[in-house]
């Protein structure tokens, strides 16, 4: 499916996900890391492909079991004794709380992965590179080299063709060798041929002020609202943070200081929060199916009918 | 309460900040920083080639050259932005600051080792490169040992690190063998264009 908020200002995407994330990895309370958890999946999930959903579904299990079964066996506090191994006993709190911190990382992770799919390369070069010029032209050389590396990789194989030296032809050992005389013409070739391009850029001007963007990145109101609705959401969670609002205790007992009224307020706004991409997704489906619906009443003559 | 997961994401990542900081107060030339470019394109491609291969991977032993032959900064820029770019390829996560202050680390340590004259023989950059592992393992592990907050504790941080110890073995094995493979082509190489360009003297 299409993700609607890689379209937005990659500030605002960049708040709205470190907000999401630092908010799921500070607050503990089980219900909210469910809540969490799940919206996180689904999100991720409606960018991914059918198989790779499968996939993630695989990594899940091992990130959610291990901190079941290995915080128990370190970790014994607890008042609630399930059974004892050596004279250790294994208790329900550890086992939940294990759980818990299983559920929080796998939350966090999928998080990422819906970052990863919202903000691409560009905007994060875009981000970083006002103030880490050099290092964001090095990213930017660097996913440029990859293709002449395969491009130059060609040539070369052309060449040493030409000289009977091919990885195709030949005993294992003869390939092998093969294959490391055409890495090694390429390191080389690409090595010299880099700083030629140093030399190239110095002389075009590199470095020199008024510099401009190929693409133009602009800061519109819908973007305000994402950057202000994620500030706002971080604020509020960090002042009731600071005054204790959302403490949650696993041990001894499993304790919280109660759903008071701004912690209920809170839980909503952040349910709400997580689901705005979700709710823009759903909204451009809409507003597509309106104009698709308008398109079909348009007198077209119709092309050839579809079989 | 996962404040000590926080402020170890955020110490990693600060250390990063502050180097490439300093990176860019230098003003570095663009001579000085094509051949690192394209010597982590390389590593980078390597790692995404090899990711089919658990833990085995030219990313390390790329840096650890870089580091004994262009110097520290050299050879934690090349391990920093290895991570950064082939994450931007693999997927980027909470692992992205603590693997790039990992390879930046070992690329720095292998440039201050290389001072000593009997260290740049290739067996024992192979031990380094096996032992570096170790303390990749060690920096990288630490978000997962974080993230368990309160049940944090000796026996806890023992176990999660005693259960690393098969897949810092093999990452530390193929680093011996990317090592014997690259150390001395590579090597001679990159002492080539200093010599031929003056560029990325240590």
């Amino acid at each position: 499916m299409r993700n609607p908020i890689s379209e937005f200002h990659p500030l605002a995407v960049f708040l709205y996900f470190m907000t999401a994330v630092g908010i799921t990895i500070l607050w503990n309370q089980p219900v909210f890391l469910a809540m969490s958890f799940g919206i996180a999946f689904g999100y991720a999930s409606a960018l991914e492909k059918g198989r790779n959903i499968l996939r993630s579904l695989v990594w899940l299990l091992p990130v959610v079991l291990l901190p079941v079964i290995v915080n128990p066996l370190v970790n014994h506090r607890g008042n609630t004794p399930l059974l004892y191994v050596n004279d250790q006993p294994i208790t329900m709190e550890a086992i939940l709380y294990g759980l818990f911190t299983g559920v929080m990382i796998a939350a966090m992770l999928f998080w990422f992965q819906a970052y990863s799919k919202s903000l691409d390369s560009d905007g994060f070069l875009y981000l970083f590179g006002k103030r880490f010029p050099s290092i964001a032209l090095m990213v930017t050389m660097i996913f440029r080299f990859v293709p002449q590396f395969h491009k130059s990789l060609q040539e070369i194989a052309a060449v040493q063709k030409t000289l009977g030296v091919s990885t195709s032809q030949g005993t294992l050992k003869q390939r092998l060798q093969a294959g490391g005389m055409l890495l090694s013409a390429l390191i080389s070739i690409t090595l010299e041929d880099s700083l030629q391009t140093a030399d190239s850029m110095n002389s075009r001007g590199y470095g020199l002020p008024g510099k401009t963007r190929a693409k133009k990145i602009r800061f519109t109101l819908r973007d305000g609202l994402l950057f202000g609705a994620a500030l706002g959401e971080l604020l509020f969670f960090l002042l009731l943070w600071g005054m204790g609002k959302t403490d949650f205790y696993y041990f001894p007992a499993l304790t919280s200081t109660g759903w008071t009224p701004e912690v209920i307020v809170f839980f909503a706004v952040t349910c709400i929060y997580f689901l705005i991409p979700i709710f823009i997704m759903i909204g451009e489906e809409i507003k597509w199916l309106f104009l698709k619906s308008k398109i079909s009443r348009l007198p077209i003559p119709k092309h050839k009918s579809q079989p | 309460m996962q404040l000590a997961l926080i402020v170890s994401f955020l110490l990693a990542g600060g250390a990063c900040l502050l180097f490439f900081f300093s990176f860019e107060k230098r003003k570095p030339a663009v001579k000085d920083i094509l051949p690192v470019v394209v010597m982590v394109a390389a590593a980078s491609a390597g790692r995404v080639i090899f990711n089919f291969l658990p833990q085995i991977q030219p990313v390390t032993a790329i840096v650890i050259i870089m580091g004994i032959y262009c110097g520290k900064q050299t050879g934690f820029l090349t391990g920093a932005l290895c991570a950064l770019v082939s994450n931007l390829f693999l997927g980027q996560g909470p692992w992205t600051p603590f693997q790039m202050l990992a390879w930046g680390l070992v690329g720095m340590l292998a440039a201050v080792l290389a001072k000593v004259p009997p260290f740049r023989k290739t067996w024992a950059v192979c031990v380094y490169g096996f032992l570096a592992s170790f303390l990749y393992g060690a920096i990288t592990d630490l978000w997962t040992v974080m993230s368990m907050g309160e049940s944090l504790s000796w026996p806890l941080i023992l176990t999660a690190y005693a259960a690393a110890i098969p897949f810092n073995l093999l990452h530390g094995v193929g680093n011996i063998a990317f090592l014997l493979l690259l150390y001395r082509p590579l090597g001679n190489k990159l002492k080539r264009i200093q010599e031929k360009f003056g560029v990325l003297a240590c």
